[in-house]
This record gives structure tokens, C-alpha cells and sequence, in this order.
């Protein structure tokens, strides 16, 4: 084997004082204590402990995390919008010499958007109150009386009146052309707002809205009938707007666009 | 006196055996008696402090030859020293060129070669157990020692002697 020649690498002398140094090892030094102050890092653990909890706290406490402040409802669960309407408390009906007596300022409140409005509840709004005179009209089919106009203290709002129409056959042209279960009111221009319309809505006997649930389509729309100075008739005529009613007793409730009752009436069709 | 005991020695008789090889180590790292000095030192106060235990006294061996490596390139890394062929004949180790002896030669290879051909030529190790110390594989360090032959030829002028 081809060999070097590292005879003085080999012998290299190394001095003693070298090794004496060596020998004498110094002490091993120590790593410096890191001195750490416990009670400020405890401190600062328990600060950022408090500000999670602040604010983990409002969503353990309400998991729905409705901070949002609800909406005022009404007090029926079945409502799913409110509409207030108010109405008189008096039936508004036909009563010849009879004084309307009117109380604007009681109101009832009816859910006049859904069919499922407790009857109970909405038998008071249905219902004339006692405290009224006046009395329910019921209007045979045949009925040949006139509609009349009865007379209402001039107050704001004016006291409405409801024509009922007879349900005169078609070849009778004597007069205006009433399908059964028709009805005209008086409006006074004070409800009048708008567009001008007036609507009629229809609920039976059971409290049950007929029609559709849009308060405000047109099948609700009561069309102008006839005026004469400050008041205005109009017509609802439920056949006209694709209702079909069954022999029963309905009743009609008459608003203004801006859901402001007008006036009440029952309707008997045989 | 030191009371480490290292396979039947003290601390003193295992400085005393092996200063040749950690101090040739350290002087052919360094090229510098001074800094050489500071390393030696240090690779023999790790034995003392960290007193590891070891197979056999070549593994005795072999970990001190280590060591004094890594303190020698820790050393390079902290100072980097520029060492000319001057500042080595001037505050370096002396070795005069003789055709037949080849130590001046190593000091002018690179370290990788340096360990290799000390290692195999002056401690007598095998490829295998250089590549234990070195922690290379014995490929690399057959590798190491055919490219450092060549150098040290071209260094010495070709002729190589049995």
C-alpha cells in the first residue's frame, strides 16, 4: 500500500503546559437564573381569564344569542303579522229612526290576516256590543226593501251606513242590478285616503275568513256604488269577486287602504 | 486532582495518553499553536464535566478525536481566522519540507481531507471506523481518502513512497 510519510505529524510534541492546563479544570459555570416574577405573570393569566369569560358569558347565558331586541308582536301566537283594526263597537246595520251611536274610542281589535284567529276572541269584535242600540238586521233574500239611509251624527269619523241591496232577480229593472249577498255602505270622504279604495273583507259564522288571505287584492276591492255631496256609497259584491257564499250568516267588514275600519255589517243569505 | 475514572484511568492519565492525537487534531484543524491550545483544553473539560460513559477505550478514543474536531470548527466559526502559508510558517506549526515526510503537507489540504489521511495515516484507523467518528458512510470516506492521495501527490510532486 502506497503509504505517506507523517512520521512528524505522528510525534508531534505538545507542550506540558498544555496539559497542565488541562488538568486544572476550571468550575463548571452555572446557567444564569432567569428570575421570573409569578405574581405578575399570575396576574396577567387572571386578566386574560376575566376578558374571555366577559365575553363568552352573554352567549352561555342566552344560547338563542337574541341580543336583538324583538319585535313588538301581538299577544295571539296565530298572528303572524300584526294588523291592528280597529272597529266600532256598534253593528252598524239598517235601523230606520234609530240613532247611530258610535264610540270612537273603543277599539277592538281583530286580526283581519289569518283564518285561524280565536273565535272566542273575536266573537266581542263580531258580536254588537250591548251598550249599543243598535240591532242586527237580517235581510231575507226576497227582502224588498229599500235600502235607506239613516242618519248619522256628522262626526269625524261619520257614522257609517250600510244599504243592503235586495237580491232582486235581473229582469227586474225597476232597480240596480244586486247579486245575493251584495252590500252597499256609506263612506265618508274622511276614509278616503289614497287611491280612494275601500275593501271589504267577509268572515262567517265560525269566524273564518272567505277569500284571499291578501286583505288588500282585488277580490277585497268594494267598487264606488254612487255620491251624493260629502258621502260616498260603495258595493262589495262577493259574487262578482269570485266568492261563493252557502246560506248562512257573514259578516262584512269595510277598511280603507291604510287598514282603518269603516264599518261592520251582517248578512244573512238563505 | 480530578476523581473521573475512565476504564481503570484517572483524569489525569487519559490527558496524558491522548494529548498527541487531540493536540494533532487541533494543531492540523487550526495551524495555530495558540489557538490550538484553547481548543485542546476545552475537548478534555468536556470530558471532565459531561464524564460520558463509553464502550471501550477506542470508543474513549474515537469520542475524544470528535470532540476536539467540533471544538476546532466552533473555534473556525467564532474567529475565522485567515491563515496564509506566512502566518503558518510565522506563528504556525513548523514542519519543514522534507521529501520524505508529508505532515506540511496536510496543513494545506482541506479539512475534509485532513481528518481522513490523519486518521488513516497517523492513528491508523480503518475506513470503517473513520466513518464511525466522522459519521460518514465508508463509501464517502474511501471516497475522501482516493481524491486526498491525489492532492497531496500534486502538493508533493507525484511520487509517493511504501
Amino acid at each position: 500500500m502506497s503509504e505517506f510519510n507523517f512520521d512528524k505529524m505522528k510525534n508531534l510534541e505538545i507542550p506540558d503546559t498544555w496539559v497542565d492546563g488541562a488538568l486544572n479544570v476550571p468550575p463548571k459555570k452555572k446557567l444564569p437564573v432567569i428570575c421570573v416574577n409569578f405574581s405578575r405573570v399570575a396576574t396577567a393569566v387572571a386578566c386574560l381569564l376575566v376578558v374571555c369569560l366577559v365575553g363568552v358569558i352573554p352567549f352561555i347565558i342566552n344560547p338563542d344569542n337574541d341580543i336583538l331586541p324583538v319585535a313588538t308582536k301581538s299577544t295571539d301566537p296565530t298572528y303572524n303579522t300584526v294588523t291592528e283594526l280597529t272597529l266600532d263597537n256598534t253593528d252598524v246595520t239598517q235601523t230606520k229612526g234609530e240613532e247611530q251611536t258610535q264610540n270612537p274610542s273603543e277599539n277592538i281589535i281583530v286580526d283581519i290576516q289569518t283564518e285561524t284567529s280565536n273565535p272566542s276572541t273575536n266573537t266581542e269584535a263580531i258580536e254588537p256590543s250591548e251598550s249599543t242600540q243598535a240591532s242586527e238586521t237580517i235581510i231575507p233574500d226576497n227582502s224588498t226593501t229599500e235600502p235607506t239611509q239613516v242618519d248619522t251624527q256628522a262626526t269625524q269619523p261619520s257614522i257609517p251606513e250600510v244599504i243592503l241591496p235586495t237580491n232582486d232577480s235581473p229582469e227586474d229593472s225597476s232597480g240596480p242590478d244586486f247579486l245575493s249577498g251584495d252590500c252597499i255602505v256609506s263612506v265618508s270622504p274622511s276614509f278616503l285616503v289614497g287611491s280612494g279604495n275601500i275593501y271589504c273583507k267577509i268572515k262567517d259564522e265560525s269566524n273564518i275568513h272567505i277569500g284571499d288571505n291578501h286583505l288588500y287584492s282585488q277580490q277585497h276591492v268594494a267598487s264606488f256604488y254612487s255620491g251624493f255631496g260629502s258621502v260616498y256609497y260603495y258595493l262589495y259584491s262577493p259574487q262578482k269577486a269570485g266568492l261563493v257564499l252557502e246560506p248562512g250568516i257573514y259578516y262584512y267588514y269595510f277598511y280603507n287602504e291604510h287598514s282603518v275600519p269603516i264599518c261592520k255589517a251582517t248578512v244573512v243569505i238563505n | 486532582m480530578v476523581d473521573a475514572q475512565f476504564f481503570g484511568m484517572d483524569y489525569e492519565q487519559v490527558v496524558r495518553k491522548y494529548k498527541k492525537t487531540v493536540g494533532s487534531v487541533c494543531v492540523m484543524r487550526l495551524k495555530n499553536w495558540s489557538d490550538a491550545e484553547d481548543c485542546f483544553q476545552n475537548t478534555f473539560f468536556k470530558l471532565y464535566y459531561n464524564s460520558p460513559e463509553f464502550e471501550s477505550e477506542d470508543h474513549l478514543k474515537a469520542w475524544l478525536i470528535r470532540v476536539a474536531i467540533n471544538e476546532c470548527n466552533r473555534y473556525i466559526r467564532k474567529n475565522r481566522p485567515h491563515y496564509t502559508l506566512d502566518e503558518v510558517n510565522d506563528d504556525g506549526v513548523d514542519f519543514p519540507t522534507d521529501k520524505c515526510d508529508m505532515s506540511w503537507a496536510l496543513f494545506r489540504l482541506d479539512n475534509k481531507y485532513q481528518e481522513v489521511l490523519y486518521l488513516h495515516y497517523c492513528e491508523d484507523y480503518p475506513v470503517n471506523e473513520i466513518a464511525k467518528i466522522l459519521n460518514k458512510s465508508p463509501n464517502t470516506i474511501k471516497t475522501l481518502l482516493r481524491r486526498g492521495r491525489e492532492k497531496l501527490k500534486k502538493l508533493y510532486g507525484g511520487e509517493t513512497h511504501e
